[in-house]
């Protein structure tokens, strides 16, 4: 069964087709939020929010998209909100790729990836990450982004060579600190 | 498409990324075949993605499946009551979620309490008897005691805003909601005319006692012969409110009743949600001051950080107690009023007393004007003598001068 027949049955009442949709996406949404958030507790509060947004709106649901842009559209607009009130404050950055954009180089993995994506232009940054840990394809990253399909083409692109040039050397070559 | 003529490298990303239509992707696959440069390109991109794979994020933790089980619990509960309540009607936005919704619920709270005071205000200010209209919406009225005792049909739906959702049910719905696992505050009010007011209070302490309650509030007022009222809040086990009301409503002549119940659930999860959160802030706290070795004054920060966090954690578990009170014990505010006797009896005074009254009420009134007179003089006295001598001499010279220019005939 598809997530948008999962989504109308739902819609029905049937929590256990909610239950299917959340297991299918429960990680993806998590990592979604984890990977741009330092605070894992915010991360998993916004996961459980973005889930409470689906229930909520699940009355008025038609499955002219698919769903999974639906879902990451709400939590694309949850996470724009959360740097908007983090903007706002003037706190310290919970964004993660802002606190990892000093940390390229780090041996581990995780931060010197992430150190290195957090030196992209935040535009290119989200196109990249939607299409690499999203899988999101290009009309996709365009309906989320509210951009033209060529401008999210020639950012990934962009983007791209920009990370091939800050990811080499390899990191297994790479000095210690 | 030769060697020499290139395509765009972003249509060579596009074609690994699976975006190029089948006659593109046929065309894309056919140059790289032969030109090392595109190739090259192609590999790069690749390597990329490769090593993007790398940055792993750990599971989703176990609680967040429960948040969003017990999300779906509450939001399901409240899809039922929906259906059941207004089926035909145009339906809502939703509440949305967050702080809109605490902020909503609390806006929510706050006009139910102050509707809900007003109408005791009113209560106790003598508008008995007739129907409170500033009574909250949350109540569900009947007048006269005997279709509130037989509570088999249900009453109108009163109105609901979408983020109090505050329900108003019969009985078996409240049962229905009770097994549907969602968290119900009751309450009732009751007003009776009774035949003594004491017999009246002496019962409802012997019940509630006997049921494990308790008085939360108590006013007696008026004297004998007079009427008096008796006005009182008392709190029961919810599984005992029907057993209690039905004793109550025995003592005397039902003259007004309701019932209301309250959906706490949202309450209690969205306190429970930021009470959990805000014990993992204080234990990561706690870690990051055990493995503190910098300057005294961000040890001195953390700390402080500690106790603001652990005041907010009690302030929550203070609110989650009260909850928990209201939602295991119902609320039923009572007010009895005694039946009015009119009395045959006239006092009237003998002449002599109303003499001595009078005596005494004279002497009463000269001593106090004495001392009220005594008390002026030495309010005034001073500075009235201080403006007196301050004025003495140029008086005095004033006079000498007039008796120089108009001097006194002998």
């Amino acid at each position: 069964m598809t997530d948008e027949d999962l989504m109308l049955v739902y819609r029905q009442g049937s929590t256990d087709a909610f239950e299917e949709l959340f297991g299918r996406y429960r990680q993806a949404i998590w990592g979604y939020f984890r990977r741009r958030l330092t605070d894992r507790a915010r991360a998993e509060e916004l996961s459980q929010e973005t889930f409470v947004a689906v229930m909520e709106g699940a009355a008025g649901y038609e499955p002219r998209a698919r769903f999974r842009t639906y879902l990451y559209a709400i939590a694309f607009n949850l996470l724009s909100a959360e740097r908007r009130k983090m903007r706002s404050r003037r706190s310290e950055s919970l964004d993660a790729v802002a606190v990892l954009a000093d940390r390229a180089g780090d041996p581990d993995a995780n931060l010197w990836l992430s150190g290195a994506i957090a030196q992209l232009d935040a535009s290119d940054r989200d196109i990249l990450m939607l299409r690499e840990y999203e899988q999101c394809s290009y009309g996709e990253i365009a309906t989320l982004l509210g951009l033209p399909l060529n401008t999210v083409r020639s950012r990934l692109f962009r983007a791209r060579l920009e990370l091939r040039r800050l990811l080499k050397p390899e990191p297994e070559t790479r000095g210690t600190r | 498409m030769t060697t020499a003529e290139h395509p765009q490298h972003e249509d060579v990303m596009a074609f690994l990324d699976g975006e190029l239509t089948t006659a593109g992707e046929a065309d894309i696959r056919a140059h790289l075949d032969t030109c090392h440069a595109c190739r090259s390109l192609a590999g790069d991109l690749r390597a990329v993605s490769h090593q993007l794979t790398a940055w792993r994020v750990e599971p989703a933790p176990a609680t967040l499946d429960a948040r969003v089980k017990e999300a779906m619990r509450a939001a399901m509960g409240k899809e039922s009551d929906r259906r059941f309540r207004w089926r035909g009607m145009v339906q809502g936005r939703r509440r949305t979620s967050g702080r809109w919704a605490l902020a909503g619920a609390a806006a929510s709270l706050l006009a139910a309490a102050v509707l809900w005071s007003t109408a005791n205000v009113l209560w106790r200010t003598g508008n008995v008897g007739r129907p409170l209209p500033a009574m909250s919406p949350l109540m569900d009225r009947t007048e006269g005691g005997v279709a509130a005792g037989a509570a088999s049909a249900p009453a109108p739906f009163p109105p609901r805003s979408e983020e109090q959702d505050v329900r108003v049910l019969s009985q078996d719905a409240a049962r229905r909601d009770f097994t549907g696992g969602l968290l119900i505050a009751r309450i009732a009010t009751v007003h009776l005319v009774v035949a003594d007011v004491d017999q009246a209070r002496a019962a409802v302490e012997r019940q509630v006692g006997s049921h494990q309650g308790y008085v939360s509030h108590m006013e007696v007022s008026g004297e004998r012969p007079a009427a008096r009222t008796l006005v009182t809040t008392v709190k029961v086990p919810t599984d005992q409110i029907d057993a209690i009301l039905a004793v109550i409503r025995s003592l005397g002549r039902v003259q007004d009743e309701s019932r209301g119940s309250e959906d706490v659930t949202a309450q209690s999860v969205d306190l429970d949600a930021r009470l959990a959160n805000a014990r993992r802030t204080e234990q990561r706290l706690v870690a990051v001051l055990a493995q503190r070795t910098g300057k005294v004054s961000d040890v001195l920060e953390v700390e402080r950080e500690i106790a603001r966090v652990r005041g907010e954690i009690e302030q929550m578990e203070g609110a989650r107690k009260r909850l928990t009170t209201r939602i295991d014990f119902a609320t039923i505010d009572l007010r009895f009023e005694e039946e009015r006797h009119a009395g045959l009896t006239v006092s009237s005074p003998s002449v002599p007393g109303e003499l001595r009254n009078a005596a005494v009420d004279g002497l009463r009134s000269a001593v106090e004007f004495t001392i009220g007179l005594m008390l002026m003089l030495l309010r005034i006295g001073p500075t009235t003598a201080l403006l007196a001598a301050a004025l003495a001499w140029p008086l005095r010279a004033l006079w000498r001068r007039r008796l120089l220019v108009f001097p006194r005939r002998s």
